[in-house]
């Protein structure tokens, strides 16, 4: 890994982050780039295909706001052998989602150069579109007080899997668009490596050592996001350790499956729960009803929930989007986080985390059926 | 039949004038051995008759109560082979049945069977039990070993093959009560006696063994003190199945034991006396029936009294070491001279000696006599009327190979021929099916049947029609569960058209008004609630086709083994419980869809891998029953280890039978001699595997239907007793050359030492044959030279069967046996002027040294080389020790768990040349059991892929165990190969979409099944 | 075999029968239902009969090809539908 300075006193940071990608795609590096873009009223910001120099104008890779996970675009790109090699600008969340993918057959890293990028968290896409509509929204002075941590707006904050990730840095990246613990104002850091380095230097980046105050709030912010989450998942558990508990917690699902559309992870082309093998006959309600004296309609959603988490909680990396899709708001991301950790941690599986780590379900070990 | 181009003109003579032989088979004797003889032949096109004397098939092994050395459950392993035996459509059996007449010549024979009076009808007897519980007179449960009664009419064993009672005709009083009890007429006082002759192209000998008569040694007690049985009674009271229902207690006062003593080598090895040979199986069974007993009972101690310990089988050393190590069984290696029992409490003092002479007493609560076995009784009578040779123990002699005997074209297996355990006698008796099969292959599929075609209803635009038909099963059901109630249960079932009950719904009355129903109300699914559907779903499955019905719009519910009989104190609860399980079944019933088969075409040719002793036999085996073959030999010559032997035990010539082999492999037009070669890839499935071979750098892809690994296994050449580094010390093979090239004449000491390279922790397995190997080299020393003073330092001498006389000639003509311990290793010192061999003699009390003119070191058998890497190439399985692993330790032993690939020879464990060519044939004959089917069938309830659906994860892929899932390359989604698939249904859980299915359990009939478990 | 779910880690589901069971605690009667192995625990519920064990009808067993092939959501249905417990042998 190199690291190099990208300058961003004189002009904008976006500005600066053009030049650079246009630098990338003029050298070579890569022949197209996937990367966050701002609608023309800036109320928004969905991911672009940029082919052309002049199609990167009005990039914005850095904005808090996501509107699904790129993961799920980028599967879409390198199902085949897309012939070009593609850069993709992504979170952490959404890198690690790819890799999960790479790993189900549905992505492939070959033609891709990851672009990764800090990300402290990202605003629920409607309360960043009410910041751009009520003026509120200076993405300079946003990333000046994220990069310490500070990430909430006139109290509200990012998304709450955000306030509970504490993947700040992309992982898998071979060049990086660093800003945490940075003065992002006057400088961003790339880093490359070694090989599209020798690209990089051809751009006029000045080279520059490792920052450690860079690292140590980092390391901060991470610990303090670990701290609160495992607060956040201990008080789920208990919330949840009862029937009615979780009952609860459930009870507002409507059964849209919206959360299952935006998991970059369910890949199925139609969900089991769609299929034939979820259609009841009438006389089934009323019988279930008689059994119980009463029954939520509509019924399933407990299942369609658990049944998730046990396709796809091996691999969730906790990106959130289930519970932004949700139109009830349902603590997805805790239940998805608490079940799912309690399954990890039995094959002391990280999802995301390393492309020649097969997935639990494929391998056998002696010891996973221990009680614990 | 075959596509080969010799047995394609010989079956055009066959078609033109009528054969003279005949492609039917006699086998005499239903044990493990006639089984497997049995359905080896049907499965390769023969038609079988299966002679029992006794009213049941399957011999001794459903007394056992575990086998060792995995420590299954000996009646679990055995039943499927049972239910296969009596569900073959080419296999008759006939029972209390025995042969009075043997005329004619090889391949057509006239057979005489005598059929005793069972004075039950097979055919009518349901085996509801109604007899029994009238009978008023009880006899010794035979099956038991007389550790408790039954009734004079009886069904010895629940699981027992015909599933009917028996009249014990000498112990019936006549009183008439079980005939006016029984529903069906099924029981005839006078029933006679019938002769029957049959026209059989060969014959199989398999009659078994007896147990040895252990009241004969008085100096034990048996018969005499309650708390000493044979252990065979033992393992009937380790046996849940048995009168304690496995609960380990002592005769005398049903306390369970502390102490158990084990005395060994009861009527065996007795010098001098006809049982001058060993059990071969006693040492390992009291092993086993040590372990198991502590199972039961935990703190237990158990003491094992033999001379030598021997465990000379493939993982008995290792069973032997966990014995000692894991159980603590103490194994004491001196004979118990008497047992007495003690007037208070029963107990017994067993006195005996110890090697130094000194004599000890020792009180044990329990004596269980490790009994030897005998030629069954009745055998000389057979073999004079099969005309066979006998030796002088009275077990069937062998010529030339082993299963062959004095009598052309009849064979003989299992221990008639002699002692030996399940493994060798199941391999044993594929061997002399295959002897058969190379005697009748131009007739093979002349006298068989094959199962008509029904056309089938479409049914796949009728609404769900079902029948729910329920048995009383006598009153095995009906006294528990109430019937009635619960067929008007099922009426109201969603989609029920039609629910009655039967009395014994497997009758055949029965299955005729299944049928009838089926078309009277067109009824397209069909719910039996009876009994197990692991023994009776595929008499009802088969049924429903032939009333046109697809037999797989089916559902089976156990509401006997399931429900009255484990009940029986709950009536109304059984009853709702039946009620439940119907339903859920119908549930399931009513989205049930039609299943075919699909089938795999067969390549006729076969692969065999190693051009020693087992693969030359194998694949003359393989061509003689009309195979085409290809021998693929690494090395640039054929013969293996045979090209080391210079003479055997019993007297043949290595020498001649290696000739003998090279030539018939050479001048076999159906064999092609591939020397030099090896197999560098392989593809494909059974049936059809694509090979490739490199000679000499030449490529060649070949195509076969199987493939036989028989690449032998190496001498281990030793690192200690200066081997290597002194001339006079040699390995038991190089002696064997010196003695034969005449080298040992003036030598005056030779010493010889055991398990140099076995038992050790390197390898911690026993060589098997390095203890005949020295017993016949110190008897051809002695022949040759008899002053030289030859000596065995052994740990234990573990010659085995009948090879036990050699050992008895050889202490006779004066070769000396020396135990040593492993911690007291002899020691060796080698200087210039010769070798000088130290010893501590345990008899003597001190070291022995010895000036040593040749030490020969018996360093054992190890894995070939290539292991490993023909373990990846054929996927097949290797032991901790190395050696290929077969499916099935106990009756498996020449298969592996695929299909299609087989294993015999030295690769498979240590043995000799006379074993390794009776489990080459038996491999042939296995390999012919699929090579000569039309087609392969698939597992019908194999998996699906729904291709619209699947994204091609390969979560199936890695899931499944058997190699049966794939990603098509070009289409992205998953597939199945049929062929492969053993339809577990792994991969169906592992697909989160539901594309993968597995047929007769998809999701959404699972789901309608476990919905309608709650309501 | 394992059992899916023991009575201190039960999943959280069956809010509506919790009241309804600890009102007649002492008759309980708990449903179970088994989903055993056509090769291995379907055949020794078999041997169970044939050696005439006796034990208590509360469960119901269900016949699979292999315990492999028990999909979670066969565990999950039953347990939501109002089943005690499931076990799964194999």
């Amino acid at each position: 890994m190199k690291n190099f300075t990208l300058e961003t006193g004189t002009q904008n940071i976006n500005e600066a982050l053009i030049s650079f990608f246009q630098g990338l795609m003029e050298n070579g590096v890569i022949d197209a780039l996937l990367v966050p873009q701002e609608v023309k009223s800036k109320t928004a910001v969905i991911m672009t295909l940029v082919k052309k120099i002049e199609g990167l104008k009005g990039i914005n890779p850095l904005a808090p706001v996501a509107m699904t996970n790129a993961a799920k675009i980028v599967s879409k790109l390198t199902t085949a052998d897309p012939g070009e090699k593609i850069g993709v600008v992504l979170r952490s969340c959404e890198a690690r989602a790819l890799v999960e993918l790479v790993k189900l057959h549905q992505a492939s890293l070959d033609n891709l150069v990851i672009i990764g990028m800090d990300c402290l968290g990202t605003f629920d896409p409607l309360a960043y579109r009410q910041f751009v509509v009520d003026g509120k929204w200076q993405l300079e002075s946003w990333l000046n007080s994220a990069a310490g941590g500070e990430t909430a707006v006139e109290g509200q904050d990012v998304r709450s899997s955000c306030t509970m990730c504490g993947h700040i840095t992309t992982e898998h990246a071979q060049i990086s668009i660093g800003w945490a613990g940075l003065n992002p104002v006057e400088h961003l850091v790339i880093e490359a490596e070694e090989q599209i380095a020798d690209k990089i230097n051809g751009l006029g980046l000045k080279e520059c050592g490792d920052d450690s105050s860079r690292t140590d709030t980092i390391n901060r912010i991470r610990e303090e996001r670990e701290a609160y989450k495992s607060n956040k998942f201990d008080e789920f558990a208990s919330r949840t350790a009862t029937m009615s508990g979780m009952a609860d917690e459930l009870a507002g699902c409507l059964g849209c499956y919206n959360c299952r559309r935006a998991c970059p992870i369910c890949f199925c082309q139609e969900c089991v729960f769609v299929s034939p093998v979820f259609k009841h006959e009438p006389v089934d309600y009323l019988k279930w009803a008689e059994q119980k004296s009463v029954i939520e309609m509509p019924t399933d959603t407990f299942l369609f929930h658990i049944t998730r988490v046990n396709h796809m909680g091996l691999s969730c990396v906790g990106c959130g989007q289930c519970e932004s899709a949700c139109p009830n708001n349902l603590p997805l991301t805790l239940l998805f986080g608490t079940a799912g950790k309690k399954v990890q941690d039995i094959f002391s599986y990280v999802p995301g985390c390393n492309l020649d780590e097969p997935l639990p379900q494929t391998t056998y070990q002696e010891n996973e059926l221990e009680p614990r | 039949m075959s596509s080969n181009k010799k047995n394609a003109n010989k079956g055009a003579v066959v078609r033109e004038m009528p054969a003279k032989k005949k492609g039917a088979v006699l086998v005499i004797g239903s044990g493990i051995s006639g089984m497997q003889s049995s359905l080896d032949l049907a499965e390769a096109g023969f038609k079988v008759y299966l002679i029992e004397r006794k009213p049941s098939i399957a011999g001794t092994m459903p007394m056992l109560d575990k086998t060792f050395p995995t420590n299954d459950c000996s009646m679990c392993i055995l039943s499927p082979k049972v239910v296969d035996v009596g569900g073959h459509m080419n296999i008759e059996v006939m029972t209390m049945s025995e042969l009075i007449g043997l005329e004619g010549e090889p391949g057509n024979f006239q057979a005489s069977i005598k059929t005793h009076p069972r004075y039950v009808d097979v055919d009518l007897c349901v085996s509801c039990g109604r007899c029994e519980t009238v009978c008023p007179q009880t006899v010794t449960n035979k099956f038991n070993q007389g550790l408790d009664e039954c009734k004079a009419i009886y069904k010895p064993y629940a699981q027992a093959f015909p599933n009917a009672y028996v009249i014990d005709k000498e112990n019936c009083i006549e009183c008439g009560q079980c005939e006016e009890k029984c529903g069906r007429n099924a029981i005839d006082h006078n029933m006679q006696e019938e002769v029957k002759s049959l026209a059989v192209g060969a014959v199989i000998l398999s009659p078994g063994f007896d147990i040895f008569d252990a009241g004969l040694r008085g100096e034990f007690g048996f018969g005499v003190y309650d708390n000493v049985v044979t252990s065979l009674q033992f393992e009937r009271l380790l046996s849940a199945s048995g009168p304690n229902q496995g609960h380990l207690i002592r005769p005398s006062d049903e306390k369970e034991p502390k102490k158990i003593a084990f005395i060994q080598c009861v009527g065996s090895r007795e010098p001098g006396k006809e049982r001058n040979y060993c059990s071969g199986v006693c040492c390992m069974y009291a092993t086993k029936e040590a372990m198991v007993a502590q199972e039961h009972a935990p703190g237990l101690q158990t003491s094992i009294f033999c001379m030598d310990v021997r465990a000379y089988g493939k993982g008995f050393e290792q069973y032997y070491k966990r014995g000692q190590d894991e159980y603590g069984i103490q194994y004491v290696k001196c004979m118990v001279s008497s047992v007495k029992e003690l007037q208070q409490s029963n107990n017994l003092l067993l006195r005996y000696s110890m090697p130094d002479g000194s004599l000890q007493e020792e009180e044990f609560d329990m004596v269980v006599l490790s009994v030897g076995i005998q030629p069954s009784e009745g055998t000389v009578e057979l073999a004079r009327v099969a005309g066979v040779g006998l030796d002088e123990f009275g077990f069937c002699k062998t010529e030339g190979e082993m299963c062959t005997t004095s009598h052309e074209g009849v064979f003989v297996a299992g221990t008639f021929a002699g002692p030996k355990d399940i493994p060798e006698t199941v391999a044993e008796s594929s061997a002399a099916a295959a002897y058969v099969s190379r005697l009748l292959s131009d007739v093979r599929g002349t006298c068989t049947e094959t199962k008509p075609d029904i056309p089938e209803r479409d049914v796949s635009e009728e609404p769900p029609r079902v029948g729910v038909f329920v048995c009383n099963c006598g009153i095995n059901i009906g006294s528990v569960i109430n019937v009635p109630e619960v067929a008007k249960y099922a009426k109201t079932l969603k989609d029920v058209a039609h629910a009655s009950e039967f009395l014994f719904a497997c009758a055949q009355d029965s299955l005729e008004k299944i049928k009838k129903r089926i078309k009277s109300q067109k009824l397209n699914r069909v719910v039996v609630a009876s009994c197990t559907p692991r023994t009776h779903a595929p008499l009802f499955q088969n049924a429903i086709s032939e009333a046109g019905l697809n037999p797989y719009l089916y559902e089976h519910v156990n509401i006997r083994e399931h429900s009255s009989w484990v009940h029986k104190d709950e009536c109304d609860k059984a009853t709702e419980k039946a009620k439940d399980l119907i339903r859920m079944s119908v549930a399931k019933s009513r989205t049930l869809s039609p299943i075919y088969t699909t089938f795999t075409d067969i390549n006729r040719k076969a692969l065999v891998v190693g051009g020693g002793a087992a693969g030359m036999s194998a694949s003359i085996s393989l061509a003689e029953q009309g195979f085409d073959v290809y021998l693929v030999e690494k090395t640039t010559e054929l013969g293996g280890n045979l090209k080391e032997l210079h003479y055997s035990i019993d007297g043949q010539e290595p020498g001649t039978i290696l000739e003998d082999m090279k030539n018939k492999v050479t001048d076999h037009a159906g064999i092609n001699v591939l020397t030099g070669s090896e197999v560098v890839e392989v593809g494909g499935y059974p049936g059809s595997y694509r090979t490739k071979i490199n000679t000499a750098g030449k490529m060649q892809e070949i195509v076969h239907g199987c493939t036989v690994l028989a690449t032998g296994a190496g001498e281990v050449k030793p690192s200690e007793y200066h081997y290597g580094e002194n001339p006079k010390v040699v390995t038991q093979t190089e002696l064997e050359g010196k003695i034969s090239r005449g080298e040992m004449t003036g030598i005056k000491n030779v010493v010889m030492i055991q398990c140099v390279g076995s038992r050790s922790e390197e390898r911690p397995y026993c060589s098997r044959i390095c203890c005949t190997q020295a017993v016949k080299n110190a008897l051809k020393i002695k022949e040759t030279n008899p002053a030289a003073n030859v000596y065995v330092l052994y740990r234990d001498i573990r010659v085995y069967g009948t090879k036990e006389k050699y050992y008895t000639e050889a202490r006779q003509k004066g070769v000396i046996f020396i135990r040593y311990e492993p911690e007291a290793k002899p020691e060796v010192i080698a200087g210039e002027n010769g070798v000088e061999v130290k010893i501590k003699d345990h008899i003597l009390g001190y070291t022995l040294s010895i000036d040593a003119d040749v030490l020969a070191l018996s360093t054992g058998v190890m894995p070939g080389a290539d292991n490993e890497k023909l373990s990846q190439l054929f996927k097949a399985s290797l032991n901790d020790e190395g050696f290929l692993l077969e499916a099935h330790m106990k009756l498996r032993p020449v298969d592996f768990a695929a299909d299609g690939l087989y294993l015999c020879g030295l690769a498979h464990s240590p043995k000799l040349v006379s074993e390794s060519i009776a489990q080459a044939n038996a491999a042939a004959m296995r390999a012919v059991t699929l090579l000569s089917k039309d087609r392969l069938q698939n597992v019908a309830m194999t998996a699906t892929v729904d291709e619209e659906t699947c994204i091609g994860c390969g979560l199936c892929v890695k899931s499944c165990s058997y190699d049966a899932r794939y990603i098509d390359e070009d289409t992205g989604v998953a597939g199945v190969t049929g062929v492969l698939c053993q339809g577990c249904g792994a991969c169906v859980v592992a697909c989160p979409s539901g594309a993968s299915q597995q047929k007769g359990f998809e999701k959404g009939q699972m789901l309608a099944l476990m919905k309608a478990a709650m309501f | 075999m394992s059992v899916a779910l023991k009575d201190n880690e039960r999943l959280p589901v069956e809010e509506f029968t919790d009241e309804v069971r600890q009102q007649s605690q002492q008759d309980f009667e708990p449903r179970i239902i088994g989903l055993v192995c056509n090769w291995c625990s379907y055949a020794g519920a078999d041997l169970a009969g044939t050696s005439r064990a006796q034990y208590s009808p509360n469960i119901r067993l269900v016949r699979v090809m292999c315990s492999g092939a028990v999909d979670p959501l066969y565990i999950l249905r039953p347990i939501i539908d109002g089943a005690d417990g499931v076990l799964v042998g194999g």
